[in-house]
C-alpha cells in the first residue's frame, strides 16, 4: 500500500500567471514520456521482476514518479489558477478549458489524452528494464525541450530537478540490469 | 521564506538525501557507508517531521502520525498550495 | 572521488580486437557500477537534484548530450 505525505518532494516556484507554459509542461503529466507512464510502467513491471533487489528498485522509483507527478502538476496548478479567460484563448489554452476548466487532467501537449499504449510491461526482465532506461532518457529529452521553452527561471529551477532524476535514475535502472545478467547467468550453471 | 516553509524545507532536504541512498542501497545492499549515511538520514529527518507536526499538523496518514487535539490533517494548505516564491 | 576505471563482469574476457576502454559482453548493455565516495549535504544535494557528485549532469539550453 501507500502512505501520502503532505509535501511535495521539491519545493515549487512559479514567478506569474503563464497558461502558454503550463499548455507545454503539462506533458510531462500526462504524455507519452511524462510521470504518469513513469509511475505506472514500473509499479506495473515490478510483479514480474525476477530478483528481491530488482523488485525494489522498481517500487521505490515508481513511487518517486508519484511524488514528480504531483510536482508537475502543482506547476500547471499555479500557472493556470490565476489566468482569465482572455490569457487561456491568447496562450491557446483554451481548447483544453472547453473540456476541463483549469482541473488537472492526463494530456500531452498537443491535448491527447493518456493511453496504456504509451507503456509495456513485457514479462521479460531484460526486455523491461532496457523499455525503463530508454523512457528516462526520453523523459530526460522532454525536459530539455521543455527548459528551453520555458521563459520562467522559476519553473526552469523545478524541470532542472526533473530532469537530473532521470539520470539518477538511468544509472540505478542499469545497475539493476547487470544483476539480473548477473542472476541470469548464476541459473545457467545449475 | 517564513518559519513553516524553512521547516519544510528542512524535511524536503532531509527526505530527499534519504531518497538518493535509499535508491543507492536497492543495487548497492553491502555497502556500509551508505547504510550508515542512511540512517543517519532518517534519524534526522524523524526528528524534523515530528517537530513539523507539533506545530502544523501531521504530515503522513493512515495511522503513521498523531494529529493533537483536533484532527489538523484536514487543515490547508495542500502540498499544491505551497510556493517557495522569493 | 568514484573510482572510473572500466569495470568488467567477472563472468566476461576482453573481445578479440578490442584495444581500449570497457570490455564488456556482446550484445547485452551494461553500466557501469556506481561506487560510494563523497556525497553532498541534503541541502545541496536538494537543489543540484542528486546528492551524488559524480552523477550530476546539468543542461544548459544549446549543449547536446
Amino acid at each position: 500500500m501507500w502512505i501520502y505525505e503532505k509535501k511535495l518532494e521539491y519545493p515549487i516556484r512559479v514567478s506569474y500567471t503563464n497558461p502558454r507554459l503550463a499548455k507545454e509542461i503539462i506533458t510531462q503529466y500526462g504524455g507519452p514520456d511524462g510521470e504518469l507512464a513513469a509511475s505506472l510502467r514500473y509499479l506495473t513491471q515490478r510483479y514480474t521482476m525476477p530478483t528481491p533487489q530488482a523488485k525494489a528498485v522498481l517500487t521505490d522509483i515508481g513511487t518517486e514518479e508519484l511524488a514528480h507527478m504531483e510536482i508537475v502538476a502543482a506547476l500547471v496548478y499555479n500557472l493556470i489558477k490565476n489566468a482569465t479567460v482572455e490569457e487561456i484563448k491568447a496562450a491557446g489554452l483554451d481548447d483544453y478549458y472547453a473540456d476541463h476548466d483549469k482541473a488537472l487532467y492526463f494530456v500531452n501537449a498537443a491535448g491527447a489524452p493518456w493511453v496504456a499504449s504509451y507503456i509495456q510491461s513485457k514479462g521479460d526482465p531484460v526486455t523491461d528494464l532496457h523499455e525503463d532506461m530508454a523512457a528516462e532518457q526520453k523523459a530526460r529529452s522532454t525536459y530539455e525541450y521543455l527548459i528551453r521553452l520555458s521563459d520562467d527561471p522559476d519553473v526552469t529551477d523545478a524541470l532542472r530537478f526533473l530532469r537530473e532524476r532521470e539520470i539518477v535514475h538511468f544509472q540505478r535502472f542499469g545497475e539493476t540490469l547487470n544483476l539480473v545478467h548477473e542472476w541470469m547467468d548464476s541459473k545457467k550453471v545449475f | 521564506m517564513d518559519q513553516r516553509r524553512r521547516e519544510l524545507l528542512r524535511i524536503m532536504e532531509l527526505e530527499f538525501a534519504a531518497i538518493e541512498l535509499n535508491l543507492f542501497l536497492d543495487t548497492h545492499p553491502d555497502e556500509p557507508r551508505a547504510l550508515a549515511d542512511y540512517n543517519a538520514v532518517a534519524q534526522e529527518l524523524m526528528r524534523a517531521k515530528t517537530a513539523y507536526e507539533s506545530r502544523y499538523g501531521p504530515i503522513l496518514n493512515y495511522g503513521q502520525s498523531m494529529s493533537q487535539e483536533t484532527w489538523r490533517w484536514v487543515e490547508d494548505p495542500w502540498p499544491w498550495e505551497i510556493t517557495f516564491n522569493r | 572521488m568514484a573510482d572510473t576505471k572500466p569495470n568488467t563482469p567477472n563472468n566476461t574476457s576482453p573481445q578479440e580486437g578490442e584495444t581500449t576502454g570497457y570490455f564488456g559482453e556482446l550484445a547485452r548493455a551494461y553500466i557501469v557500477p556506481q561506487m560510494y565516495s563523497r556525497i553532498w549535504s541534503p541541502a545541496e544535494g536538494l537543489m543540484k537534484g542528486t546528492i551524488f557528485p559524480e552523477l550530476y549532469r546539468p543542461y544548459e539550453p544549446g549543449m547536446r548530450p
